[in-house]
């Protein structure tokens, strides 16, 4: 009863918001008209938007079978790259506002004068990105059947309601707003969780219990470079992934950025560090036996240590952060993908199209591409962090390499950044189905793109386009 | 006894963010 009462404030604050946030404009409803004014609400949100649910249960669990590199290398390359992302991000904010984009492949289209890119980038995104939807869906309506006690498909039909319903009323500011809401639960969560586990385990004596198998860096179950390439790819998207970057772009000026760069950092390293580590510190907590189970469905691990070692109610709250982590994701996911349909492909064929048609299409568009996801879910393979590290891992490399270029190379060309989105697609398809798999698909995908972004933009020199943003040297 | 590595980790990202904080607060009195 606690559950359900619980589900029904949190969903009832979801809707408040999204109505106090309804957006009647096109601008309004994609960019939150570059209004934002509050650096840890847009940095949490981004935390929230990256980490979904196979951050909560698939990282959560990860470490019983990869052992003690998957938490030093995760959690490792998450704090290293957010830090990263954030100090770039007044930058990438200034060319977003200069060059007035709504979205990452017209930032990109406009960058390099390149209508082409735009499109090759958005039909990436649409196909890549739905792929992503899928697992995270199947994730939340799990979620939801621990919750409530509904079956697998009726959890799925709450969450496509509750996001479609806050997707379609409220666009970006409310998939912020509800995200920081979500993050700030998902940080309590995690932090719970972690010390819950630590106190079951008798604090630091925990280690002592730990089998020299787990916490050795050469991998557990797993070989280490598997996890150092997996940590690796899924970190990457926090410094190139469409859906964080509509967060930067919605900020209200330079300094709101700046500061967001403390909170989106901190809640990332918080969370990363408490939940990747769940795997391991589970080894020193529980038994052999109770833990056997989790080595073929790490996923399960999470909400079994929600129940096993919080007291009552706590549980609840747990699984709560985990829907919470899965709609955030799912929200903004939507939001990119819809646009770069709507926004990139559409207006390219038709660009007198004006934008209130935009707008009522980005609406019914992303409702129908929340109902197909959720569809697909219904029947998906089991493992959520793979499939999740391959599709949104070709996405941060074809936006990284045009974008970090983008900022502080100024020969890039048109030429250039469409033959890196070739190389990196390209290379990332064939080395999965045909490469070692000791090396992640996303390396060779960057290595290909940066070259084939060298190649043509040298080859192509300065005759195809100069950018006129003012590059002014990073202090 | 915590392993090396994962003491390594929790230094790693503590210097991480004083960083990246550092740099923050010097951009703004700029």
């Amino acid at each position: 009863m606690l559950n359900q009462i619980l589900l029904i404030a949190y969903v009832a604050l979801i809707v408040l918001l999204s109505i106090k946030l309804r957006q009647g404009t096109f601008s309004g409803f994609v960019l939150s008209d570059r209004n934002i004014a509050f650096p840890a609400v847009i940095g949490i949100a981004y935390t929230a938007a990256y980490f979904s649910a196979a951050s909560f249960l698939g990282g959560g669990g990860y470490g019983l079978v990869a052992g003690m590199p998957w938490i030093v290398y995760a959690a490792f390359f998450h704090v290293a790259f957010a830090c990263l992302a954030w100090l770039m991000a007044p930058k990438i904010w200034a060319m977003a506002k200069q060059y007035d984009a709504k979205t990452v492949p017209q930032l990109l289209e406009r960058r390099y004068k390149s209508p082409t890119g735009k499109i090759i980038l958005a039909a990436i995104m649409l196909i890549l990105y739905a792929v992503y939807l899928v697992p995270i869906f199947k994730g939340c309506a799990t979620l939801f059947q621990g919750l409530i006690g509904v079956t697998y498909v009726q959890g799925l039909i709450i969450a496509v309601m509750i996001v479609a319903v806050y997707y379609a009323i409220g666009g970006l500011p409310a998939i912020i707003w509800i995200g920081f809401i979500q993050g700030v639960l998902m940080l309590g969560g995690a932090v719970l969780l972690y010390g819950g586990l630590l106190n079951a385990g008798g604090g630091m004596d925990i280690w002592n219990n730990i089998p020299t198998a787990v916490t050795s860096m050469s991998g557990n179950l797993v070989p280490w470079q598997k996890t150092f390439g997996m940590a690796f790819s899924i970190s990457l998207g926090l410094l190139a992934l469409p859906d964080l970057l509509i967060m930067i772009f919605s900020a209200k000026d330079q300094r709101v950025v700046r500061f967001a760069g403390v909170y989106g950092p901190l809640s990332i390293a918080v969370y990363a560090f408490c939940i990747f580590s769940l795997g391991i510190l589970a080894y020193g907590a529980l038994s052999p036996e109770a833990l056997a189970p989790f080595t073929k469905n790490p996923d399960g691990l999470v909400p079994y240590l929600a129940t096993t070692l919080l007291p009552p109610g706590f549980d609840a709250l747990i699984l709560l952060a985990a829907i919470s982590a899965a709609m955030s994701t799912i929200s903004a996911i939507v939001l990119v993908t819809t646009t770069s349909l709507t926004a990139d492909i559409l207006r390219f064929f038709k660009p007198a199209t004006p934008d209130d048609k935009i707008l009522l299409m980005t609406r019914l568009i992303g409702v129908v591409i929340i109902a197909v996801a959720a569809l697909f879910a219904v029947n998906v393979p089991q493992q959520i962090v793979p499939l999740v590290s391959v599709s949104m891992g070709v996405i941060a490399c074809c936006v990284f390499v045009p974008l970090i270029f983008g900022l502080y190379w100024d020969r890039g060309t048109s030429t250039g950044f469409v033959a890196s989105l070739l190389a990196s697609f390209g290379s990332v398809v064939v080395w999965q189905f045909f490469g070692n798999p000791l090396i992640h698909p996303v390396f060779i995908g960057l290595i290909c793109g940066t070259l084939a972004y060298l190649g043509g933009s040298l080859a192509t020199g300065h005759s195809a386009s100069r950018p006129v943003a003012k590059q002014t040297k990073a202090s | 006894m915590m392993p090396t590595p994962y003491l390594a980790l929790i230094i790693s990202i503590v210097v991480m963010l004083a960083i990246t904080l550092l740099i923050t607060l010097r951009r703004s009195n700029a």
